[in-house]
């Protein structure tokens, strides 16, 4: 899938867009501020071993687009080959990207190879959720899936600020072990990048008040070396997830956006 | 592996090197304040997370590469993987004492050899043209000592046991003994995990320790603490 954004008008819009089967988005609702506001699809509800998924996004200078996803993204039993699920996204000058999606769910059995790679022009600013779980939860699965590579790249003006690859593979490695996720179930990591933007201790302060004012959640907060700063948090369980990924969502965008919060309506 | 060979990576990973490791917990401090590290066989699982889910996939496999980059006078490889690092490096606090520790073996290379590759890094890190991580540095440090790759490998995830160790020995009841008995468990896993470490490059960098990585973020709001990480 092909997503090009581009200013018109004091308005993103969406320029260009070109799509495969499985991959769909949805007509981009404008908000009052000219967002493009874009719900990503897999009409399948799920990602399918042997699945080689691209996703590529253009955004021009200026422009203003949240994506996001309807559900939670599951990935089946994939007893051939992995799935592989690969986005790009390229921001222009002081352009701004907000990637909220809902969480991945790895079937027992599955193996998915995932990467993201987001590259910041001089004046962008990003926000990037991420967030899995150990398995089906409600099934009775926990850490039952095969293996997840899950890749995650932030580059400024060709300079790495993020490098993070996560690789689980439970049969080898149980992921319950201290230090590793404990009796947690949801690992969710709520990043915030900006190229022109120096105060990063204060939104990281923000950011950890808010983790540690809601109980069950097990999280910590640090600036990076330099253009952002990360939160990382475990949850049991998937209310306990989504309440938490929104808070934080809305801290980073009032620190770092200086915009009011959004409460997305999926249901 | 020579007998000066040898004893050059004994000198880097002995305990009186002046790198500056006895200053930090790696996160166990916040653990051991917040209950969840109580014993030895507590220490004993988060050594282990710590070198299968960290230490050993990224930090000795960075050394590695630094060694071969290094062999191969290859500067801009070494400044390529220590940017690297430092964008792998989430927590701030392990960021830092990585590159503080880095810089002290520098140091201490660029003073006990005449090896013009370890001046020109020692001179950039000092430079801010690099920042001079630990593993950067210790696989530099290789590459000019001539230490074997699966020597370099499992005495770097030696030391880091060491350390933790140590810190360990500082903020639990454990006894010397206590200590002793969990490096010497952490022998016959560590030799498997730089065995693993053969053969791979920076395109095998992973890490997955998160309660780890969230304790080492948290150390730093601690209110009172022994240790800088």
């Amino acid at each position: 899938m092909d997503l090009r954004f581009a200013r018109s008008g004091g308005r993103t819009i969406l320029r260009q867009y070109r799509y495969t089967l499985p991959l769909q988005a949805l007509t981009p609702f404008q908000l009052e501020d000219g967002t493009a506001y874009l719900m990503l699809l897999n009409p399948t509800g799920g990602v399918l071993g042997g699945d080689s998924l691209m996703t590529r996004v253009q955004q021009g200078n200026g422009t203003h687009v949240l994506l996001t996803t309807p559900s939670a993204t599951r990935v089946y039993r994939t007893p051939r080959q992995p799935a592989f699920q690969h986005t790009a996204i390229q921001l222009g000058e002081d352009a701004i990207l907000e990637y909220v999606p809902d969480h991945t769910i790895p079937h027992a059995g599955a193996s998915l190879c995932q990467t993201l790679r987001i590259n910041l022009s001089g004046g962008s600013k990003a926000i990037v959720l991420e967030s899995f779980a150990a398995g089906r939860l409600a099934c009775g699965e926990r850490w039952s899936f095969r293996d997840m590579d899950l890749k995650t790249e932030v580059f400024l003006q060709e300079k790495p600020l993020m490098l993070n690859r996560t690789r689980i593979t439970p049969y080898l490695r149980d992921p319950s072990q201290m230090g590793v996720m404990e009796d947690f179930n949801y690992m969710a990591s709520l990043s915030v990048f900006a190229g022109g933007f120096a105060d990063w201790e204060k939104v990281a302060k923000a950011l950890q008040q808010t983790i540690d004012e809601t109980t069950g959640i097990f999280g910590g907060v640090s600036a990076l070396a330099r253009g952002g700063c990360v939160a990382r948090y475990l949850t049991r369980s998937t209310p306990e997830l989504s309440a938490i990924n929104s808070r934080l969502w809305f801290v980073a965008r009032r620190h770092v956006l200086g915009l009011a919060p959004f409460p997305m309506r999926k249901y | 592996m020579s007998t000066d060979s040898l004893l050059s990576l004994l000198q880097f990973t002995d305990a009186l090197f002046p790198a500056g490791a006895y200053a930090h917990s790696f996160g166990l401090e916040f653990c051991v304040q917040a209950g969840t590290v109580r014993d030895a066989a507590d220490v004993e699982a988060f050594l282990w997370a710590h070198l299968e889910g960290m230490c050993a996939p990224t930090d000795a496999l960075v050394s590695l590469c630094a060694s071969r980059a290094g062999r191969l006078q290859d500067f801009d490889g070494c400044v390529a993987l220590d940017e690297r690092l430092d964008a792998i490096k989430v927590a701030c606090e392990s960021r830092n004492a990585s590159r503080q520790m880095g810089r002290q073996v520098l140091r201490v290379l660029v003073h006990t050899s005449t090896d013009s590759f370890a001046v020109r890094f020692g001179g950039a890190i000092t430079s801010d043209l690099t920042l001079g991580h630990h593993a950067v540095c210790f696989g530099i440090a290789g590459a000019i000592l001539n230490w074997p790759e699966e020597a370099l490998a499992s005495s770097y995830l030696y030391a880091a046991s060491s350390a933790l160790v140590g810190a360990a020995l500082r903020l639990l009841p454990l006894g010397q003994l206590g200590g002793q008995k969990i490096l010497a468990a952490a022998r016959p896993r560590i030799a498997k995990l730089a065995a693993d470490l053969q053969g791979k490059d920076e395109r095998d960098l992973w890490s997955f320790a998160p309660a780890q990585e969230i304790a080492a973020m948290k150390h730093a709001n601690l209110e009172a603490r022994l240790f800088r990480s």
